[in-house]
């Protein structure tokens, strides 16, 4: 064959090329942010070199898919060469008969030929725009895929919403040893066996719970349940009912509301204050005074101690209620009983010296149970990383199971007011018993007068008691108002 | 006859732009195969503007009786008497300087009198001898006009002079002289003491063509034209030699694989008891054309390629060729006539069928 057909095979087989390259690219780029925008729904990160190769096999597959349908042979040109120019069939019989050397096909062949040369050389744009159409939209998709940013959805208005990322979380060898460690220090406590059994329970069932957790939120929650269990233990076992059954054996009634009040105090201040009191007691004896006077004497240490008790760790209103019971029921007894200053002296100090012991061990066993959930709940939040933030709300009213509270004892308050977990409170114009001045004054002044006292020894007070303190008369003198 | 909404127009005319738009270069000496063909070129032309002088309109009519006869093939001309058949052979014969001979079939012609006898004649010495007196057939163009009217035993004496172009009497077999052409004719309107001809006659036409009443101002120009004279007043312009010659060259021309197979499908499509048979066959039709027609098509698309100045033969070659090489050889059925679709018509929609 001469020339002309060959120049034209070759435009041909340019413009298939061109569109091959176009729609192969096309092809790939669309693939390419297909497969980008997949991954970045699953937050899963590729390497660049698998990016790369996605886009080049699915180029090499376009093209290869498309050579298939542009790619033209000889006789597919010569076809649409006659059915576009309307040359009746001379190009293809001239690709057909390309090696027959016939007089008259030769014949022929020239005469394709010469018709082949009018035909215009012109790439055709029109149909070549379609793939330049798409190239365009594939880029479009592809960068679509790349920037446009993807949102999860977030119910969650809560401005306290801590919560975390989906991060993943595994229970090594470091977690089993620290739990083994700590149920192993919880065995070998001082606390009641109780106690022990139960946390070394709780510590067990939590080994067990964290080795089917993979997300860190599902390990906090799981963690910070299992402190709150370990922190009701001591709240459960730490009543009132050992300090009550080890004071029960005095025959003083006020001692019940004593108890109540002593199961919420610090047993060095507890301490100090039953020294106070003897020792009071015991300068009183050195001196000789009317028994009305050492009783007066015995009333007004008492109400001292206990008051100085019961301001130094007040958290609940039950102490100031406890502390008037205590008051009123010691003036019963000075006022009932007529005992003589030796009488009273001898049977305080057998009171006591017996319950001393038996209140210590109670107190000192109930404070080792504390100390022991206290420890656990540390040690669980220093191995498992949790923050401050994310540490349960531990609720410490030290309110008791058991042991009675003013209502117990007798108390009925018309006007109720003030902190407590039950409903009684106090109104600001209730009167409750003032054991300084050793008069009844109204629940409003009252609270200033410790607020002030509070105040004066706020120095030497922890910057957490301290707020303590501000809290619980703020919320007291808000009460009030609201009375 | 209403015309159906299927009817497809084929291209009949040539290409005469395209013709006309090749570079004719004078200045290069050409081969013996170009000059053959250039010649070809121009007998054809002089072939119409002889006939065109005795025959007024009928262009496609021309055409296809000169490709017919390029071809090697007969050709049954159907018309109502008037419109030019015999003419048209006559002045044929005298354009190709042939002998002629003509045949007025009528229903009491014998076989013998188209063939010929053994007749006893005396010679010089007396003695009685048996001589074979050639009949009209013994020509290289015979006209047999209104054919049907001949019984089918006459018509049957021609089924070996059309096909084989040799004749058998007693024992004694003659060949006939090529080219060696009829051109059979029959009146579509006198049915009455007409004998049909059976399809194996039928299939040895290589054409039918059907001659219309002309239009136009052709009736006026036909009698202006017989005012001057009845008698043909074509020259000759080729020989027999030349015609053979223009045979062997027709035959050489290339047909590609496409168009050969475009050509079978059509015959193919014909028939409706085939599997796989077209829509058209199995509605329209009730039997299909022979092999013949294929062989038909194909030959003469080469004769007509390069009479339109092409040296391959092309689809629009076929699908011109289909109506007269067709329409004789297909039989169509009820469902044709009750939808008032011609022969020629179904012949489109098969065109079109094959073409996909």
């Amino acid at each position: 064959m001469k020339n002309e057909f060959k120049k034209i095979q070759s435009q041909f087989h340019k413009e298939s090329i061109l569109k091959i390259i176009t729609g192969a690219l096309a092809f790939g780029l669309t693939a390419l942010g297909v497969v980008v925008f997949l991954l970045r729904l699953k937050e899963i990160a590729l390497s660049y070199l698998l990016y790369v190769a996605v886009f080049l096999g699915a180029t090499l597959v376009g093209g290869g898919v498309l050579t298939l349908f542009l790619y033209k042979s000889e006789k597919r040109i010569a076809r649409r060469i006659d059915e576009k120019y309307h040359l009746h069939e001379s190009v293809q019989t001239m690709v057909e008969y390309k090696h027959d050397d016939s007089a008259i096909v030769q014949m022929q062949r020239a005469d394709a030929e010469r018709r082949l040369e009018r035909i215009p050389r012109k790439f055709e744009w029109k149909r070549f725009w379609q793939y330049l159409v798409l190239l365009v939209l594939a880029v479009a998709i592809f960068l679509c895929a790349v920037l446009v940013p993807l949102h999860k959805d977030d119910t969650d208005d809560d401005d306290d919403d801590t919560t975390p990322t989906e991060q993943p979380f595994a229970l090594t060898d470091y977690h089993r040893l620290a739990i083994a460690n700590l149920i192993e220090e919880v065995e070998n406590s001082q606390a009641e066996q109780t106690e022990r059994e139960q946390i070394v329970d709780i510590l067990e069932k939590l080994l067990v719970d964290l080795e089917t957790v993979t997300l860190q939120t599902k390990m906090k929650s799981t963690v910070t349940a299992s402190m709150l269990q370990v922190d009701g233990v001591a709240d459960v076992l730490n009543t009132c009912d050992d300090i009550y059954k080890t004071l029960s054996i005095s025959e003083v009634a006020c001692v019940d509301a004593f108890a109540v009040m002593v199961a919420t105090t610090d047993i060095q201040l507890l301490n100090d204050n039953i020294a106070t009191f003897k020792k009071r007691f015991e300068n009183d004896l050195k001196q000789s005074s009317a028994v009305e006077t050492l009783l007066d004497e015995f009333v007004g240490t008492a109400r001292a101690g206990l008051t100085l008790a019961s301001t130094t760790v007040l958290n609940t209103d039950a102490l100031l209620i406890a502390t008037k019971a205590v008051v009123d029921g010691m003036e019963s007894v000075s006022q009932t009983t007529g005992a003589t200053y030796e009488e009273l002296h001898t049977a305080i100090d057998t009171e006591t010296a017996q319950t001393k012991g038996g209140l210590e061990l109670a107190l000192s066993q109930q404070h080792t149970n504390r100390r022991l959930t206290e420890t656990v709940i540390d040690i669980l939040q220093v191995t498992f990383e949790i923050s401050d933030i994310d540490m349960p709300d531990f609720n410490n009213d030290f309110l008791f199971t058991s042991g009675g509270t003013g209502e117990e004892n007798g108390e009925e308050n018309g006007n109720d007011g003030g902190l407590s977990s039950d409903e009684k409170k106090y109104g600001s114009d209730d009167e409750i018993f003032d054991p300084d001045t050793g008069t009844y004054k109204k629940y409003g002044d009252l609270i200033v007068e410790y607020q002030g006292y509070i105040n004066e020894i706020e120095s030497k007070l922890s910057q957490e008691l301290r707020e303590y303190y501000n809290q619980y008369f703020d919320h007291l003198r808000g009460t009030q108002d609201n009375e | 006859m209403k015309k159906n909404k299927n009817t497809v127009e084929v291209e009949t005319a040539p290409s005469e732009e395209l013709q006309a738009e090749l570079p004719v270069d004078e200045t290069v000496v050409s081969t013996d195969e170009e000059i053959r063909v250039r010649a070809f070129g121009e007998a054809v032309k002089r072939i119409k503007n002889e006939l065109r002088k005795d025959v007024v309109g009928q262009d496609d009519i021309v055409d296809n009786v000169i490709i017919a006869i390029v071809a090697g093939g007969n050709v049954l001309l159907e018309g109502v008497p008037g419109v030019g058949k015999t003419r048209l052979v006559r002045s044929l014969s005298k354009t190709l300087s042939l002998p002629f001979s003509r045949i007025q079939f009528t229903p009491d012609l014998m076989p013998s009198d188209v063939t010929g006898t053994n007749v006893i004649e005396k010679d010089e010495n007396g003695k009685l001898n048996s001589v074979f007196r050639r009949g009209p057939i013994f020509a290289n163009l015979v006209l047999a006009d209104e054919i049907n009217r001949a019984t089918p035993k006459t018509q049957s004496a021609m089924l070996e002079v059309m096909q084989e172009h040799k004749i058998t009497v007693g024992n004694t077999t003659y060949k006939l002289a090529e080219p060696f052409f009829v051109l059979a004719t029959e009146n579509p309107v006198e049915q009455d003491g007409t004998y049909p001809l059976p399809e194996a006659q039928m299939d040895r036409f290589v054409f039918k063509l059907v001659m219309k009443f002309p239009t136009s101002s052709e009736p006026a120009d036909i009698v202006k034209m017989t005012q001057i004279t009845l008698d043909e007043t074509a020259q000759t312009v080729i020989d027999g030699v030349t015609i053979m010659e223009m045979r062997q060259l027709a035959s050489q021309v290339p047909v590609i694989d496409d168009v050969l197979n475009f050509a079978i499908r059509l015959v193919t499509n014909t028939h409706p008891e085939i599997d796989n048979a077209s829509n058209t066959a199995s509605k329209y039709i009730k039997y299909g054309a022979s092999p013949r027609a294929a062989q038909a098509l194909i030959t003469c698309a080469k004769v007509r390629a390069l009479v339109n100045g092409r040296y391959n033969v092309s689809y629009a070659d076929i699908e011109a060729l289909a109506r007269p090489v067709l329409r004789h050889r297909i039989k169509i059925n009820y469902n044709a006539v009750n939808e008032h679709l011609t022969v020629d018509e179904v012949i489109d929609l098969l065109v079109k069928e094959s073409k996909k």
